[in-house]
């Protein structure tokens, strides 16, 4: 799992670290002697009562950016939290995730399905997919404990797989029980972190540090009190600092996503500011109301001091006290009345708000593939940071190098946000996906319109361009022109080691190599004969000045002449007759196809493939030339210069048959693909679980 | 032209340069009006055959909208260029440094200052060489001015050279010419002509004689593999070598010719051993033994 930016502040975040890893670092080992003491049997009980029930999660990742998707995988911990197979781990172990798979306690890796994610908290719920597990298998469960009776001091236990290892336990104590991250030392802002781009996370939670050591992939793991319970969910860490969300919170988060699949909240439109600084001696300090926002609309203004919310006194001194506050606020049902008591000024106001739905901040994503542009929803949140005058439209967040919109005049570009296509209105990401599957989902690539007229907004200003949408016919690239070609090879003989081979001392180009199954392989010409002449011309480097003299006279021929060579063999001139053939195919010239499924791509074999390698005519594939890391393909493990035999045990002879294989995978898109390959002349399975472009990836 | 007009004429520019301009004497003003009705006249003749060739190159997942330049060689659409213009790479690199001629596609031929442009297709390379050439996919009725490769002509040491280039699209396409004099013809490793330095990036670009003859194209030369082995790795190969070379009038006419055969037989060269052949194993070597 890619490490995420979880704070504006790198300096305020510098011990902060996300937990979920992708990457295995270098672990210390640490081997035991005999002898040593037995667990203490609190620590070995608890352990026993949650470890059977810890899960190494593994997520199968895509995302867009620059107008592409991005394939990527991680890995991170969970908790199974009930007998029908819910697992409660963090939402940026499952962040971007199209698949998800759960390695249990006895080893069994089954695929699970995503229940909900709550970025607001950082948590989220998979569910096994139990028609997997084995017959006769029994779900380990952990329980949760009661988070607010934690006291500093109180020993934890840490359970996860850092690194991606195997589960481990570590243990340590609760360093504080209310922990919030503020903007600065000293600060009582508190501070606003990104679970993603555009979505904050962390504004809700007080959480539990800890010194129980966690590392990269104990994210999503459970923090267990010494009577087997869940007491945190362990969400973040470094520099010997643990942090936990809460397992009220998490139970909470947890139990609304199983039963609804989101959590919903309310909000009022308004952000506060602990009064420590302000010189209030109550209070709340109103920082900022939301422009049209519930709040804004019955007169709350910047400035004013909330003294009581629903006639209760309320004050709020420091940072730590302002995620109760909030979870005061976005528990309450989506409508209710809140009455604030106000001072301003002085004065006293009474003022009610009806709450609203809390909304997402980031929106649902979409690819346009084959025009290269990635889009995003516009929420509330966006519209209003981009000072947008509405939510209607579509945000472009890339557009491919080379695409399309990027080659039309004007060009697309990120912000902007688009509006109609072809004169079809454009109101949501939904309807950009729809407006794109309708011109691009046809029988025959003709169909598709020559030109797609686009309107967009820009800065305020109106713009429309027309982009070419059809995609490139795949060309296989020209041949070279067809040269002569003797096929061997040679090492130019100058004077001095001409002295030192014969009596005669004569230069020339002397035969290294013939290269078999070829005409001149037919020919007299052997390994050691000594090149002096082809046809009526001297063949005499004089230097390495010279060193191309043979074969740039020999390609002065037309392919299939006949040349008279003449050779010194062992110290006597022979004369060889020898026909000239085309050359052959390098691998520079070779067909190619690439694939955009399973991003990589491949050529045929050449000649000269089969001469380094020492493949006969049976041997038959397509060798890689390119794999990108982060698709399907290069998350299999397929390699630059593995050949491809077969796919799917369909045998795959040359480009065609490999086109025409990629082509039936695109059409049937099975959820497993097996690679066939030839690595290092060994044969090697490689196992593609490809996510077949999910329409509309909602966040 | 004579050296003594020659040095006319640079003497009347100098004069132009640091002094009020006198009357130019009558054989300089006769020179200067040679030149500039030459230039009018390759222009004229030779200008339209000039054209801008546009394509998207992919190179890894980047891909970048290219311009370039060529010219028509025949009036049924196969336009002329430099391989390394095209994205190919010189023949060293192919087998060296597994270099890969990266593939153009979107390819549009703009004859003019036309800005639409007639679809192309890349029919073949020549590494070797450095040519490329391009058909239009339909040209339709038209019957653009061409270069005729075929009826070229040597150049000789000091010889005039032209070349009528184009500039960009924000320059209206308009037509340059450059001019230099041949500074050397060289024989090894190839016959080339090595123009003056007013032609150095003039690749892909027909070079023409004082009287408009076609004397050759300006190409890369580099040093070939064999000769980039013998030299560790070619460094002082490549440093003996120029700017843009011109290829004689000849060897294009030889390599367009072949070029038209492959575009219009559609095949690719053959990776099979002509037929009544029989391919065989080598001999042994006689010495020293293999191993």
């Amino acid at each position: 799992m890619e490490t995420r930016p979880l704070a504006r502040s790198s300096l305020r975040l510098a011990a902060v670290l996300v937990l979920a890893s992708g990457s295995l670092l270098s672990v210390p080992s640490c081997v035991s002697s005999g002898g040593t003491p037995a667990a203490d049997p609190q620590v070995a009980s608890a352990r026993d009562r949650v470890f059977p029930a810890l899960v190494n999660i593994r997520v199968v990742t895509v995302s867009y950016f620059g107008g592409q998707e991005t394939k990527g995988g991680g890995t991170g911990s969970g908790t199974i939290i009930s007998p029908d197979g819910y697992v409660l781990t963090n939402a940026h172990v499952t962040g971007d995730g199209v698949k998800y798979f759960c390695i249990l306690a006895d080893k069994q890796e089954i695929s699970a399905t995503m229940v909900g994610e709550d970025p607001l908290t950082d948590l989220a719920v998979l569910k096994l997919n139990l028609s997997e597990l084995k017959p006769g298998t029994t779900l380990a469960v952990a329980g949760f404990g009661d988070s607010d009776t934690l006291a500093i001091g109180d020993p934890v236990l840490a359970m996860g797989s850092p690194f991606s290892l195997s589960r481990s336990v570590t243990l340590g104590i609760v360093s504080n029980t209310s922990r919030v991250f503020t903007s600065g030392f000293g600060s009582e802002e508190l501070d606003e972190m990104e679970l993603d781009y555009g979505q904050s996370t962390g504004s809700l939670t007080n959480w539990i540090q800890h010194d129980a050591l966690i590392n990269p992939g104990n994210s999503g793991g459970p923090l267990v009190n010494l009577r087997g319970e869940i007491i945190g969910i362990n969400t973040r860490g470094g520099s010997g600092m643990g942090f936990a969300s809460p397992s009220n919170l998490a139970r909470s988060v947890a139990d609304q996503i199983i039963a609804k699949g989101e959590v919903v909240r309310s909000t009022v439109g308004m952000a506060f500011k602990a009064i420590s600084k302000t010189g209030l001696t109550r209070g709340v300090l109103v920082n900022t109301v939301n422009k049209d926002g519930p709040a804004a609309r019955v007169g709350i203004e910047p400035g004013d001091v909330i003294v009581a919310i629903d006639g209760s006194p309320l004050t709020v001194r420091f940072a730590e006290e302002i995620p109760p506050l909030l979870r005061l606020i976005t528990s309450k049902p989506v409508g209710t009345d809140v009455r604030f008591t106000i001072d301003r000024k002085g004065s006293t106001l009474e003022l009610t708000v009806k709450t609203e739905k809390l909304l997402r901040e980031k929106g649902d994503e979409t690819l346009l593939r084959t025009w290269g542009i990635s889009a995003m929803e516009i929420t509330e949140a966006i519209a209003r940071s981009r000072r947008l005058p509405s939510r209607e439209g579509a945000l472009v967040t890339g557009v491919r190098s080379g695409s399309p919109p990027d080659l039309s005049e004007p060009k697309l570009q990120y912000g902007d946000i688009i509006r109609s296509i072809d004169g079809r209105p454009v109101r949501s990401v939904k309807e950009l996906s729809d407006v794109y599957q309708s011109i691009m989902k046809v029988e025959k690539p003709e169909d598709i319109p020559e030109f797609v007229l686009i309107e967009v907004d820009r800065n305020g200003k109106n713009q429309v361009t027309v982009i070419k949408p059809r995609p490139p016919k795949k060309e296989d690239q020209p041949q070279e022109l067809p040269k002569a070609w003797l096929a061997v090879e040679t090492q130019p003989v100058f004077r001095d080691l001409a002295r030192k081979l014969s009596a005669e001392a004569t230069p020339g180009f002397r035969v290294t190599r013939v290269y078999p199954n070829t005409l001149a392989a037919g020919s007299d010409l052997r390994p050691g004969d000594l090149i002096v002449a082809v046809g009526d011309e001297k063949m005499s480097p004089r230097g390495m000045q010279d060193a191309g003299q043979l074969q740039r006279k020999i390609r002065s021929f037309r392919p299939d002449d006949k040349v008279a060579i003449r050779v010194i063999r062992g110290g006597t001139p022979v004369n060889v007759d020898v026909t000239l053939e085309r050359t052959r195919i390098t691998a520079s010239e070779a067909r190619t196809d690439e694939n955009k499924d399973f991003d990589f791509s491949v050529r045929e074999i050449t000649f000269f493939d089969r001469d380094e390698q020492r493949w006969d005519d049976s041997i038959q594939g397509v060798i890689v030339t390119n794999v990108e890391r982060v698709g399907w393909a290069g998350l299999a493990g397929l390699s630059f210069g593995d050949l491809v035999q077969r796919i799917n045990d369909r045998e795959i002879r040359g480009i065609d048959d490999f086109r025409t294989v990629m082509a039936d995978l695109a059409k049937t898109q099975p959820t497993r693909v097996i690679f066939a390959v030839l690595r290092d002349n060994r044969s090697t399975f490689l196992f593609a679980e490809p996510d077949w472009k999910p329409a509309i990836k909602q966040d | 032209m004579s050296p003594a007009i020659l040095v006319l004429a640079a003497a009347g520019s100098l004069v132009s340069a640091f002094s009020p301009a006198p009357s130019p004497a009558p054989a300089v003003r006769a020179v200067a009006d040679a030149t500039a009705d030459a230039y009018k006249s390759l222009a004229a003749d030779r200008g339209p055959a000039i054209v801008t060739i546009k394509y998207v190159l992919k190179d890894g997942e980047e891909e970048s909208e290219e311009e370039v330049q060529g010219f028509l060689v025949d009036q049924g659409g196969l336009v002329l260029t430099s391989n390394v213009l095209m994205g190919g790479v010189p023949e060293a690199f192919k087998q060296m440094m597994g270099g890969r001629n990266r593939s153009p596609k979107e390819i549009k031929v703009l004859i003019g200052d036309d800005n639409e442009g007639l679809a192309g297709t890349l029919v073949a390379r020549d590494s070797e060489l450095d040519l490329a050439w391009v058909q239009i996919t339909k040209i339709g009725d038209a019957k653009p001015t061409f270069v005729n490769v075929d009826s070229g002509k040597s150049a000789t040491l000091g010889d005039q050279l032209f070349t009528v280039e184009r500039l960009g699209k924000f320059n209206d396409r308009a037509q340059v010419i450059n001019e230099s004099r041949v500074r050397a013809v060289v024989s090894k490793p190839r016959t080339l002509v090595l123009p003056g330095r007013a032609h150095e990036s003039s690749f892909g670009m027909p070079v023409f004689g004082a009287d408009g003859s076609f004397v050759g194209v300006s190409v890369l030369q580099l040093p070939s593999r064999e000769e980039m082995e013998a030299d560790q790795g070619g460094m002082s190969a490549m440093r003996a070598y120029r700017g843009a070379w011109i290829l004689p009038a000849a060897d294009v006419a030889k390599a367009t010719a072949l070029a038209r055969e492959q575009a219009k037989s559609g095949k690719p060269v053959d990776e099979e051993p002509a037929a009544g052949e029989k391919p065989a194993e080598p001999a042994e070597p006689e010495a020293p033994a293999a191993k």
